[in-house]
């Protein structure tokens, strides 16, 4: 009986035998010696699922410190490019020549370098300059868009708009109750008044109270005297890193309603290897900028910033991560980040469901 | 966060030697440039620094825990040398190796014997495991490494009674030991 056998191992080896299969065990195996071999097999193999488990539970401790270093050096990063912006840049600068010069001045900067690298964040963010054609900000010009409608439904006859004012909207993410709207720096930048509205809201004023241009990430409030706050929110910021291949998804306002888009991240970092954005797969559209991008649980990894406009399929995040410590470096507003929330055992729909309370049409005036 | 007091190295030592993984975390963050370092300016990317950097801590733990062991310089030199030791065998084992590595760091030769053995254990039974077809896989890594009961494996899998569940885990183990041993020549003393 093989199996017996298999088991009877097992429990001796786990120590698992009752006094009398213990002693009866013993003695088989002395005068077994094939049975020996396969005891010490086992506690050969038991021993290396051990430190398998433990190498595994190591390795995710690591993984744990990392992300946490990781997050704080966003922090770091953004507290230096306020004070130091000057002195950043020659670091970055060596940094690009100096891979193969090193070993002279080796180990003076070598530690500089590595600070530079740890900070990446803040220097990549600097040179990043956005008017590059490839680069599109995906905020949706309103009146354009009326414009083209009304010829094509009456056929030019229909007043034309008379408003000298340019309308845009985009989207954006309550971070707290009390009234706090993520969004897009690009999508607000110049505005004289600017409104939200979803399902819930028709139409609520904001006012500006944070904004960090080169994260391109701002933060409304609600200024309504009739406002009570927003339901409860249930979701929160991840506060590690998305990885390649990680399934997300993105609610926004390219139209009048609502749309839900899917896809996954396809890079830690973004446009011309800008670590403080995510490289995407998903389908974006003018109106999306500003929306918030959700890992499969329903926690907020990065808003939605622009698409390359050359490279089909390639759109880009803001990270979550540099998102709050650009939040936690600033004064205003106060307000304490949530994390993580209580999304992660509902299915898609009911993730939506959930959410679509708290995305809003961000409307913006200049 | 929390306020990190500076620890003396061998309390930073005795503390891990007792299980305390807390000792990882200001070692991680302390070495963490020195190791990126030396890999990138090796010809690794960030992310094979990273690889290295973890690795080298967990090595160093491993050393520190084993009974006798005595550390004999300092924890930077030792963690270096070890990185040192790891990247220089991957650069080979990839033939990317050029001949020199530039250091920035003094380094000592270290025993690594005992951590490659293990390395090797590690990686021979990754492979048995991953070579495995399901369910055997799954019930494996159920049992064994995540530590289920038979019961919720049974149930997990479908089978109509524990027994059966039992009985299907045994011949899995026993297709894996095959591989695992097999991968593994004069581990078998």
């Amino acid at each position: 009986m093989r199996m017996v056998k298999a088991e009877l191992i097992e429990r001796y080896c786990r120590g698992e035998l009752t006094p009398d299969e213990h002693l009866v065990f013993v003695q088989w195996m002395d005068s077994d010696p094939a049975l020996r071999q396969e005891v010490t097999e086992y506690m050969q193999l038991s021993d290396v699922f051990k430190q398998y488990r433990d190498r595994n539970r190591l390795q995710e401790k690591l993984n744990a410190i990392h992300d946490e270093m990781e997050t704080e050096s966003f922090r770091f990063a953004s507290q230096m490019k306020k004070v130091d912006v000057v002195n950043v840049s020659p670091i970055k600068r060596i940094f690009s020549i100096g891979k193969n010069q090193f070993s002279k001045v080796a180990a003076a900067i070598a530690v500089l370098l590595v600070a530079a690298a740890l900070v990446g964040v803040g220097i990549n963010r600097l040179n990043v300059t956005r008017s590059q054609s490839a680069y599109q900000e995906l905020r949706r010009e309103v009146e354009d868009i009326k414009r083209k409608q009304s010829v094509q439904t009456a056929g030019g006859a229909a007043a034309a708009p008379t408003a000298s004012t340019s309308t845009y909207t985009g989207s954006g993410i309550a971070i707290d109750p009390s009234g706090l709207v993520l969004t897009s720096h690009h999508l607000i930048a110049g505005a004289r008044t600017i409104y939200i509205s979803n399902q819930e809201f028709e139409s609520l004023p904001m006012e500006l109270v944070y904004s960090d241009a080169s994260l391109d990430m701002a933060v409304l409030k609600v200024v309504d005297s009739m406002f009570t706050g927003f339901a409860e929110m249930g979701y929160g910021f991840r506060k590690s890193v998305a990885d390649p291949g990680e399934r997300i998804y993105t609610l926004g306002y390219p139209r009048e309603d609502m749309v839900y888009g899917e896809g996954s991240i396809s890079s830690y970092t973004g446009f011309e290897g800008d670590s403080a954005s995510y490289q995407m797969s998903i389908p974006v559209n003018p109106g999306n900028s500003g929306g918030p991008v959700f890992d499969t649980q329903g926690n907020l990894i990065g808003i939605v910033s622009a698409r390359n406009a050359n490279a089909e399929g390639a759109s880009f995040a803001i990270k979550s991560a540099a998102i709050v410590s650009s939040l936690n470096a600033s004064e205003e507003p106060e307000f304490r980040v949530q994390y993580s929330g209580r999304l992660r055992g509902l299915d898609r729909p009911a993730q939506v469901k959930r959410l679509r309370r708290h995305v809003f049409m961000v409307k913006v005036s200049n | 966060m929390k306020q990190v007091q500076p620890v003396s190295e061998p309390d930073l030592l005795d503390a891990l030697r007792r299980g305390d993984e807390e000792p990882l975390r200001v070692l991680y963050r302390k070495h963490y440039p020195m190791i990126i370092n030396l890999v990138v300016n090796n010809g690794g990317s960030l992310q094979e620094g990273k690889d290295i950097h973890q690795e080298t801590l967990i090595a160093f733990y491993e050393r520190v825990r084993e009974p006798g062991f005595r550390l004999e310089c300092s924890i930077k030199t030792f963690l270096y040398s070890v990185a040192r030791r790891l990247w220089l065998k991957q650069l080979q084992r990839r033939q990317r190796f050029g001949g020199t590595l530039n250091d920035a760091e003094v380094y000592v030769e270290v025993e690594m014997e005992l951590v490659e053995r293990r390395e090797a254990g590690f990686r021979a039974m990754h492979e048995a495991l991953e070579a495995m077809g399901e369910p055997c896989r799954s019930i494996l890594k159920d049992f064994y490494l995540a530590e289920r009961s038979m019961d919720e494996i049974a149930r997990k899998f479908g089978y109509t009674n524990t027994d059966n569940a039992k009985t299907q885990k045994y011949k899995c183990l026993q297709r894996l030991k095959k591989r695992f041993f097999a991968s593994m020549p004069g581990q078998i003393e």
